[in-house]
């Protein structure tokens, strides 16, 4: 009997280890409330669109896979979604794309230690790959 | 045979005993995930499913790094349920963690494949590698435990392989937890994550050193070894210059045979002995294989080191049974001898029976003493043979529940049972006791050969 009691337990533990898990789940992911909501703005400052050569962007599309962007951001539901950037092109110029991308050091103190490190080692690309990244990213919108 | 003993918790108070370190137990599992999902965690989600995944992984971190206390053998925390279930329920809740932590990757895999990136070790960055091991070593580690026997590994060198891959998952999947850093920015998660590791290592530090440095105080040396079988033996042994062990008849320790405990070398045998003589330990061990196999082989004078006692397997945790019905098959005798012997020691009168299956006669251990105990106790004893002799007059076959059912009709309200040997036996016989009206809190089994 006593082995059955110690199963059940073991299986009991699983299922609030899966509810408490969907609790996190549904806080973390609930709509703002509508008072907050209202108050926010609704995005930061929008970049006007600049002209980028298309050809420069669709290399910046696949390099943005080929760099192993997708680890850490999303765009249009593809990759990480912890850090989305389907929007960034509104509200960041590409400059300062660019100091996101390598954790220049006018952004490193934002970001966790870990996440500046990973990012640092972009900077090693050159800057043929930087500005087709950018002028992908600048058309997100 | 090598077995670990327990039984059934007795009393209202070892209930609310037993519940509440099973309540601080889910606490500290869960508790990481808990704050997360409290509003001390991070804000924004990234989706349902993702961060659904993300709560699987954690909570499936905190199963399997508590894992670490169920085989720490706190005996004060253990003893409400028997270690010998702890160990069952410690391989229960380690499938249950595989099961989460495969669910945690096969999330993250069919719905955001990109956000695991490239598996080859050279093109993924080292924390994502660290995650893909730890899942290996987990499945490793539950698969080399589940069909251990199956897979032929020797029983000390499988211990050696459990704790290193153990650690090694456990340390993969904090290295994982850091790198990954998604909640790392958050305080709270951060300083539960460092608390969780701290807890564990210091559980480590009491399993690999307190605890063999406290031991290794307290030698024992073999004085005898006897042959009571063609197969089994029972060794005696003698405490070096302390006061030996005072344990309650039918626990049993953890035995190191010639090695320091630092070697980590050591099997779960149930004392046979009297529980009224501290001054000498008895074990009788049945040749099973690998270090059983030798024990007949033990030179006199040999050094002995002796983790216990374990177990809640004693009659003395029910004291006001009222008489007690013993059920045994081989090797199973061990602990119920050290019961019977402890009560003719004590001169107890309340009524005992023992049904006592073996092979033949000459595999039944302690047959003679059992005939004298029969007069020094108001006990009677049912032999049950399989392989009788000729002129035998006893029961044949195996135990059955016709013969349990006689003896539990026979028995006062309010007697306990302890039952010990081959699972077929005990289920058989904790079935036949429960219909024969013996309520299931007054029936103990010995869980045994859990390794």
């Amino acid at each position: 009997m006593r082995e059955n009691v110690a199963k059940v337990i073991a299986v009991v533990i699983g299922a609030m280890a899966l509810g408490v898990a969907a609790m996190f789940a549904s806080r973390i992911n609930a709509p703002p409330p509508e008072a907050a909501a209202a108050t926010r703005p609704t995005s930061a400052p929008v970049m006007p669109a600049e002209p980028v050569d298309p050809d420069l962007v669709e290399r910046g599309r696949v390099l943005f896979a080929e760099q192993g962007c997708e680890r850490c951001h999303a765009v249009g539901g593809r990759g990480n979604p912890r850090s989305p950037l389907d929007r960034i092109g509104s509200a960041r110029t590409r400059e300062e794309l660019h100091d996101w991308i390598v954790a220049a050091p006018t952004v490193n103190r934002a970001l966790p230690r870990s996440v500046a490190r990973a990012k640092e080692s972009f900077a090693e690309l050159d800057e043929e790959t930087l500005d087709a990244l950018t002028a992908w990213l600048s058309t997100l919108r | 045979m090598r077995y670990r003993s327990g039984g059934a918790p007795g009393g209202v108070s070892s209930l609310f005993r037993g519940g509440f370190w099973l309540s601080l137990y889910c606490l500290l599992l869960l508790l990481p995930i808990l704050v997360l999902s409290s509003g001390l965690g991070p804000r924004g989600g990234s989706g349902w499913w993702f961060d659904f995944s993300m709560g699987v992984g954690f909570a499936a971190l905190g199963i399997m790094g508590g894992q670490f206390l169920l085989t720490a053998r706190f005996r004060r925390a253990m003893a409400p349920f028997g270690i010998d279930v702890i160990y069952v329920f410690h391989r229960w809740l380690a499938v249950v963690g595989l099961i989460l932590i495969v669910g945690h990757y096969l999330i993250l895999k069919t719905l955001h494949p990109g956000a695991l990136g490239p598996a080859w070790p050279g093109a993924a960055p080292w924390h994502m590698t660290a995650g893909r091991l730890a899942l290996a070593f987990f499945a490793l580690l539950v698969g080399t435990s589940l069909w251990r026997k199956l897979l032929q590994l020797e029983y000390d060198h499988w211990r050696l392989v459990h704790a290193a891959l153990a650690t090694g998952a456990i340390v993969l999947s904090v290295v994982h937890v850091r790198g990954v850093a998604y909640y790392s920015a958050n305080p709270w998660s951060g300083f539960l994550l460092d608390l969780f590791v701290a807890t564990l290592l210091l559980v480590v530090v009491h399993v690999r050193i307190v605890k063999p440095l406290l031991l290794s105080g307290r030698r024992w040396t073999v004085t005898e070894v006897v042959r009571r079988t063609p197969d089994s033996w029972s060794l005696r042994l003698r405490p070096e210059a302390h006061g030996g062990i005072r344990f309650q008849p039918g626990q049993f320790g953890w035995l190191s045979l010639g090695v320091a405990p630092w070697r980590a070398k050591e099997h779960p045998f149930s004392f046979s002995g009297s529980a009224e003589r501290s001054d000498a330990l008895e074990f009788t061990i049945r040749e099973l294989g690998d270090f059983t196999s030798h024990v007949g082989g033990t030179p006199e004078g040999t050094i002995a080191y002796v983790d216990g006692p374990h177990g809640s397997f004693s009659p003395d945790r029910h004291p006001r049974a009222s008489g007690f019905i013993f059920v045994a098959g081989g090797i199973g005798i061990a602990p119920i001898m050290s019961i019977l012997r402890t009560l003719a020691d004590r001169s107890d009168r309340r009524p005992c029976w023992l049904v006592y299956g073996n092979r033949d006669r000459e595999h039944a251990l302690f047959f003679e003493e059992l005939t004298k105990l029969e007069e020094a106790l108001r006990l009677e004893v049912v032999h049950v043979l399989r392989e009788p002799h000729p002129g035998w007059d006893g029961a044949t076959g195996l135990p059955d529940a016709r013969q349990i059912a006689r003896v539990a009709r026979d028995a006062p309200d309010g007697t306990h049972c302890f039952l010990c040997g081959p699972v077929p036996l005990t289920d058989m016989a904790e079935r036949a006791l429960h219909v024969a009206g013996i309520p299931l809190r007054r029936i103990h089994v010995e869980l045994f050969d859990m390794a």
